[in-house]
């Protein structure tokens, strides 16, 4: 009988990958989260949950909060100008196509902080727009160092990351479907509803985790668009493992982090799988 | 089967990570000089000119904050024989026993540090370390657009009720922010009382809603005017300084902050006495003249010093007379004050 391996050889390279890089770095954050940091910063090794009982203070779950609710109003945001854009570029054929993909991906070629330090000038107190405003009678505005500095870079950095997933599912999607639902009497309205709202929402839901998680680490942007005046949970995380060398404080943000967002993936996983049950038995009761 | 495999994968990542080890343990047995430092430091020249003195080579390695040197050495890293590391680090490497104590009889050159650099508090005496430059921390003002009190009359209050808020920021560092009003309050900047330190959270709590922004790097918003009141480093604000001769830069009435950076040897060295050989060579003043120039940065060594310049050598940014340097402080441990010190300063962001 021949052995079936239960996996492909080809898989290794990744399993291996996976391993080094994600795994084994995950199992040293986690069981590096139940040490202690030392008055001299070292770590010591005692297991306890003190990292995770300081983290139960109001103070870090406001941030938390904070930071989740942040991130929450950017992804939906993204959403808001990310859908149009995709829907746009997938119907859209010919040389506006590629302009427009290009347009996209353009902004990539730059270096992050180079396009962050873009905006600086761009929304600066002596800034390109305060320019015309003034030039046209008008008050300044100030945007940069306030919260909506911060969440201006966030959609503008995170934007197409959250139009390329839709586009592709978008584009997946048979041309025929929208015909057909047409031919049968649907408003176009309906179309989109029915038809193809069911078949991209997988596509959209995983897009705006792609936006969504990075937001909740992110600290540059907080650091140069938002003076750093406020704390989310990116900056609190980087300043125990840089500024204070707690080390396992920092672990236990990490962690708990990660157990939110794997939590997340798991109950998505869940709903598709009940949706794709639930799909199947109405195939079969037809 | 699988277990015995993903079994067989670690033993040979284990082989091949023991084999690298190895190797750079052989690499370092030669006579190269390891030299952990920060970027654009030394002059090629410089380096190239010791090698012809000493016939040993020099290979840099670069770090960019001296918590990442501390959590490279932490970690383990093994090799290096010399490190640069600022005067709160050497603090903490010392109290670790992670350096190796200096010989007196290989540094020829020590006596021409000034006096004052040879007792500081985190390494009096020099055992473990030797100043290479340092700098102290106060406010930077652009004179034309914000007007200035006399010099010797400034004080904290100018940057933490700064007369221009909208254009005014405070260092990104937890340390210095709350080191600034503590001064103002004529309290200790290294005090671990709970209670003032509350009450100096309160403060910057008020005041941060006042200012622009926090900001460790605040040079280039200086020169583009973005920023008319700084906190900020003296290296900065004379950089500053030389492109906007009206970016000046006041350490305040009450006293400040000054830091070092040093040289030190880590204990694991296996170079100790060339290392010795490569301080000794950048105290020779007429080498440390050469990385100061080119750096802007203050040195400790008087005979060299006394070479600069007249517009550097007297420069008060750079060199603080007397009468200030009596009023500055170094950053010391705060030992269990640090955490609840730190749960102060994110509270007032959150």
């Amino acid at each position: 009988m021949k052995r079936t391996s239960l996996i492909p050889s080809s898989a290794w390279v990744f399993l291996i990958w996976l391993i080094l890089m994600t795994l084994l770095p995950f199992t040293l954050i986690l069981a590096m989260s139940f040490l202690q940091r030392s008055d001299l910063g070292t770590i010591v090794f005692s297991l306890s949950f003190n990292n995770y009982e300081q983290l139960l203070d109001w103070v870090y779950l406001r941030v938390l909060l904070k930071t989740l609710w942040l991130a929450l109003m950017a992804t939906v945001s993204c959403l808001c100008i990310g859908f149009p854009v995709a829907y746009f570029l997938a119907r859209v054929q010919g040389p506006m196509k590629s302009i427009g993909l290009i347009l996209l991906f353009i902004p990539f070629w730059t270096n992050f902080i180079l396009r962050i330090y873009g905006i600086v000038s761009l929304f600066g107190t002596n800034g390109l727009l305060n320019q015309t405003l003034l030039a046209f009678g008008l008050s300044k505005v100030s945007i940069l160092y306030t919260r909506w500095g911060v969440y201006l870079g966030l959609v503008y950095n995170y934007l197409p990351f959250l139009v390329v997933p839709i586009y592709s599912s978008l584009e997946k999607l048979d041309p025929f479907l929208r015909e057909a639902a047409s031919d049968l009497g649907a408003t176009r309205f309906q179309t989109f509803r029915k038809v193809i709202v069911p078949n991209i929402k997988e596509g959209v839901f995983i897009g705006s985790l792609f936006v969504f998680i990075p937001m909740l680490g992110e600290y540059v942007i907080p650091d140069l668009l938002g003076g750093a005046k406020e704390a989310f949970l990116g900056k609190v995380m980087v300043e125990q493992f840089f500024v204070l060398q707690d080390w396992p404080l920092g672990s236990a943000i990490a962690t708990v982090l990660s157990v939110l967002l794997l939590g997340a993936l798991w109950l998505q996983n869940r709903w598709s799988q009940k949706n794709q049950a639930q799909s199947e038995g109405l195939f079969h009761a037809i | 089967m699988g277990t015995q495999r993903i079994v067989g994968l670690f033993l040979a990542l284990a082989g091949i990570i023991g084999g690298i080890l190895f190797l750079r343990t052989k690499v370092a047995q030669t006579n190269t000089l390891r030299v952990c430092t920060w970027s654009n430091y030394f002059p090629e020249a410089s380096l190239e000119e010791f090698t012809a003195q000493t016939g040993i080579r020099v290979e840099l390695t670069y770090i960019s904050s001296n918590e990442e040197l501390f959590a490279k050495l932490k970690a383990g890293a093994t090799g290096f024989d010399i490190i640069q590391p600022s005067d709160y680090i050497t603090r903490r490497l010392i109290a670790l026993s992670m350096l190796a104590p200096l010989e007196p009889r290989l540094l020829s050159n020590l006596h021409h540090l000034d006096p004052y650099y040879l007792n500081l508090s985190y390494d009096p005496g020099l055992k473990y370390s030797v100043p290479f430059t340092f700098g102290t921390t106060g406010i930077a003002v652009n004179v034309a657009k914000v007007p200035v009190p006399k010099e010797e009359n400034l004080s904290w209050s100018f940057l933490l009720n700064s007369p221009d808020p909208t254009h005014t920021s405070l260092l990104d560092d937890m340390r210095e922010v709350f080191a600034s009003v503590l001064f103002f309050k004529g309290l200790s900047p290294n005090t671990r009382e709970l209670a003032s330190l509350e009450s100096a959270k309160e403060e910057i709590t008020q005041i941060k809603n006042h200012v622009l922004m926090f900001t460790s790097e605040p040079k280039a918003l200086l020169l583009k005017e973005e920023l008319t009141v700084s906190h900020a480093y003296s290296v900065d604000a004379v950089q500053a300084g030389q492109e906007n001769p009206n970016i000046r830069f006041f350490i305040p009435r009450e006293g400040g902050i000054i830091w070092t950076d040093n040289f030190a040897i880590p204990a694991t060295s296996p170079h100790i006495e060339q290392a010795h050989q490569f301080i000794n060579f950048f105290l020779d003043p007429k080498n440390n003249l050469k990385v100061i120039e080119e750096n802007l940065l203050a040195t400790p060594n008087r005979t060299a010093r006394l070479q600069l310049p007249e517009g550097l050598q007297k420069n008060p940014h750079l060199y603080p007379p007397e009468k200030t340097l009596k009023t500055l402080l170094f950053l010391e441990e705060l030992g269990d004050a640090l955490p609840r010190l730190s749960r102060m300063w994110t509270e007032l962001k959150s």
